[in-house]
């Protein structure tokens, strides 16, 4: 069940639903991974990204406290921080520019978490 | 009629007036030649008698002897010579003049003769170009009819006793305007009493009856013939059957006015256009929306008023058009009463003539803003939904596994899992029970997951229970959840463990709107719980498996940025959430 490839890797996971947020986190602590946040909005996604803190892979809910995360994921493109898009929202509501990022669609299981996740590491 | 019709009978008249002095000329000349007769005669009667006298005279004895004549008769023989010296004279002047008469006679016989042979000519003529006329006349279609000077008709064709059933005297006179339609009479006849008074052209349409009762539209033009003195001598009248024209008229005119009633009743903005979009009219719907004028929106006027960003789109679709034959344009054309652009769809077809060749174009503009702005508040809805569902399932999953890690057998499982799914499902129902974005208050949340425990009449008071505070405190959407799932958690352990368990258990909930900031609007809700025995000894394993406190003391944090307490005191729970809530005079709606 666990992912050795996750073992030390430090994931932010932006989520606002504090049950997904910590049970996303849970299935992660479980692969030895450092968990970044969770955090539920979008100030506190970009601070975090911006406090210089080593981040190796992120899990961003599209819609953060009726934010869009667009945002946080173009500071991630920025920083070359490959994460997946974790949503409840069909493709279309996001931008093109994003069409390479993985979706993880709610609700999902921690293995698809888990792949998704290993598939994005170098 | 024209001059050259008048020829004949000028010429006629004059001859006529010529011979009549050429008669007049020879019967003076033969009364001179009578009275010459008379004269010749006269002078005859004298030389007989004087030639008489001298014979008598002859035969008498002579009175002296012949030698030597008397002097009597000297005197007669020299009165007899000059007598009939006379009479020669007299005789040869009388031939003289007899030969002149006779040959002015012959003359004038001649020219009688020349003058009647001319006159039979013009006269052949004359009937020959009537006959022509008349028969001209009965062989067109039109009624054709003259009048003398002052309006009498004397004068019509055949057509017009074919068509209207009567002879000619029927219509003689005043008699062919009882064929007008009593409808048209009055002003008809005034206008030609008005024509004929001016001694202008007659120009009217009116409608005349035919023989079996039924009236037609024709074209009447009247014009006077004048001498050449200018003095009418007669109307001449035409009436041209007009009535498929007229009626045809009528009836496009008819048509254009249905076509415009309807073009300018429609919601649609209507135009035309030739070649690649060149607006040749605009309905006045056009100029009421846009403000632009009809002439202003002619050619590529009308491009003005759509918006900028969809300018090269609408001149990309009219040249796709010319090759599609329709066109399809979706575009923003600015409405000047709300000073902003709304969505239009236009259409347009090319209006082709029988001959198939491209006339113009014909379209219209649809305001379909309001079903783009429903379009894409659909599509919000839409994901919102998709959202919203896909995330309850996520919290459904995770409740699920939270529950079955704090349950100690299955029943316990079915009892915990049913009761919070009744809790997100009432949550569910007041979220989507709200009408037209009204939110959600904290009171009837409360209410709501209360009722599902304890009954409680309609001041929220139950055997057990107080509840105290203001109504109508709006939520956002977005806490409502977590809250529900959080008041669900506290009031099943009261009704489990706490005051909603025991006889002397009391549950007094209160709350109220704080305001620590400007523009910063929170709720302030205190549950509090009394006379509650056998509580668990404080760092004792919670009663309801923790899941509850773990809302309440980090989820509520989390997501809602709420401030919250959880103790349990010396007879009961004692619980505080401070969460921020819009404030009033905020919209309503929201998420």
């Amino acid at each position: 069940m666990t992912e050795a490839a996750l073992q030390d890797c430090r994931i932010l996971i932006a989520e606002d639903e504090y049950l997904i947020a910590a049970d996303i986190a849970e299935a992660l602590e479980q692969d030895n991974a450092v968990i970044l946040g969770p955090v539920p909005r979008v100030a506190d996604a970009l601070s975090l990204i911006g406090s210089g803190t080593r981040i190796d892979l992120a899990v961003l809910d599209v819609n953060l406290c009726g934010d869009m995360a667009f945002p946080v994921a173009d500071a991630l493109v920025e920083q070359r921080i490959p994460f997946a898009f974790a949503t409840g929202y069909d493709g279309w509501t996001i931008p093109a520019r994003f069409a390479d990022v993985p979706r993880l669609v709610k609700p999902f299981r921690p293995d698809r978490l888990r792949s998704a996740l290993k598939s994005l590491l170098p | 009629m024209g001059k050259k019709a008048e020829a004949p009978g000028q010429i006629s008249a004059r001859l006529l007036d010529e011979v009549e002095q050429l008669r007049t000329s020879l019967e003076s000349a033969l009364e001179e030649n009578a009275r010459l007769m008379e004269d010749r005669d006269r002078l005859s009667r004298r030389v007989t008698q004087l030639s008489q006298d001298l014979q008598a005279a002859r035969s008498a004895p002579p009175p002296a002897p012949p030698a030597l004549p008397s002097v009597e008769q000297g005197q007669a023989e020299e009165e007899l010579r000059v007598a009939f010296e006379e009479l020669q004279v007299l005789t040869e002047e009388l031939e003289v003049a007899n030969s002149s008469l006779q040959q002015a006679n012959h003359e004038l016989d001649g020219r009688v003769e020349e003058r009647t042979r001319q006159i039979q000519e013009i006269n052949d003529t004359l009937r020959a170009t009537e006959n022509s006329l008349r028969t001209i006349a009965d062989l067109v279609p039109d009624l054709l009819w003259r009048s003398d000077a002052t309006g009498h008709a004397n004068w019509f064709n055949q057509r017009w006793c074919d068509y209207t059933g009567w002879d000619k005297e029927e219509l003689k006179e005043e008699g062919w305007t009882n064929a007008l339609h009593p409808l048209d009479r009055a002003s008809s006849l005034a206008a030609w009493a008005q024509a004929m008074a001016a001694g202008t052209v007659y120009q009217e349409q009116h409608r005349i009856r035919d023989a079996q009762g039924d009236y037609r539209w024709f074209l009447i033009r009247a014009e006077p013939m004048r001498d050449a003195n200018g003095t009418i001598l007669a109307w001449f009248a035409a009436a041209t059957d007009m009535h498929e024209q007229r009626t045809a008229m009528e009836a496009l005119q008819r048509s254009e006015l249905r076509f415009r009633t309807l073009i300018e009743g429609m919601p649609q903005l209507v135009w035309r256009a030739v070649d690649s979009g060149q607006w040749t009219w605009s309905s006045p719907q056009w100029s009421a929306f846009t403000g632009q004028s009809e002439k202003a929106s002619r050619s590529l006027g009308w491009l003005e008023m759509l918006h900028p960003d969809d300018r090269d789109h609408a001149m990309a679709a009219w040249t796709r058009a010319q090759q599609t034959g329709s066109l399809e344009i979706e575009g923003r054309i600015f409405n000047a009463q709300d000073r902003r652009y709304r969505h239009f769809r236009t259409r347009g077809v090319p209006v082709r003539s029988s001959e198939s060749s491209l006339l113009e174009w014909l379209g219209t503009s649809t305001d379909v803003d309001d079903i783009v702005q429903l379009q894409a508040h659909q599509e919000v809805l839409v994901g919102e939904l998709q959202h919203r569902t896909r995330n309850l399932m996520a919290v459904v999953q995770s409740v699920t596994a939270r529950t079955l890690k704090g349950s100690h057998s299955l029943d316990h499982f079915a009892q915990c899992i049913g009761d919070r799914f009744d809790a997100l499902a009432r949550v569910q129902g007041l979220l989507s029970r709200r009408k037209g974005g009204l939110r959600v208050t904290f009171d009837a949340l409360l209410r709501e997951e209360l009722s599902a425990h304890v009954p409680l009449d309609a001041d929220g008071r139950g055997e057990h229970v107080t509840l105290t505070g203001p109504a109508g405190i709006s939520l956002k959407s977005a806490t409502v959840q977590t809250l529900a799932l959080a008041l669900h958690e506290l009031a099943t352990n009261a009704v489990k463990y706490g005051a909603l368990s025991q006889p002397a258990g009391r549950l007094e909930v209160r709350w109220d709107i704080r305001r620590p900031a400007p523009g910063e609007c929170r709720l302030f809700v205190d549950w509090r719980e009394r006379g509650v025995s056998e509580l668990p000894a404080p760092g004792a394993e919670p009663k309801g498996g923790g899941y509850g406190r773990e809302l309440i003391e980090r989820a509520l944090p989390y997501q809602l940025n709420a401030q919250t307490s959880y103790a349990v005191e010396t007879d009961g729970v004692h619980c505080t959430i401070d969460v921020r809530v819009p404030s009033e005079d905020s919209e309503g709606g929201g998420r």
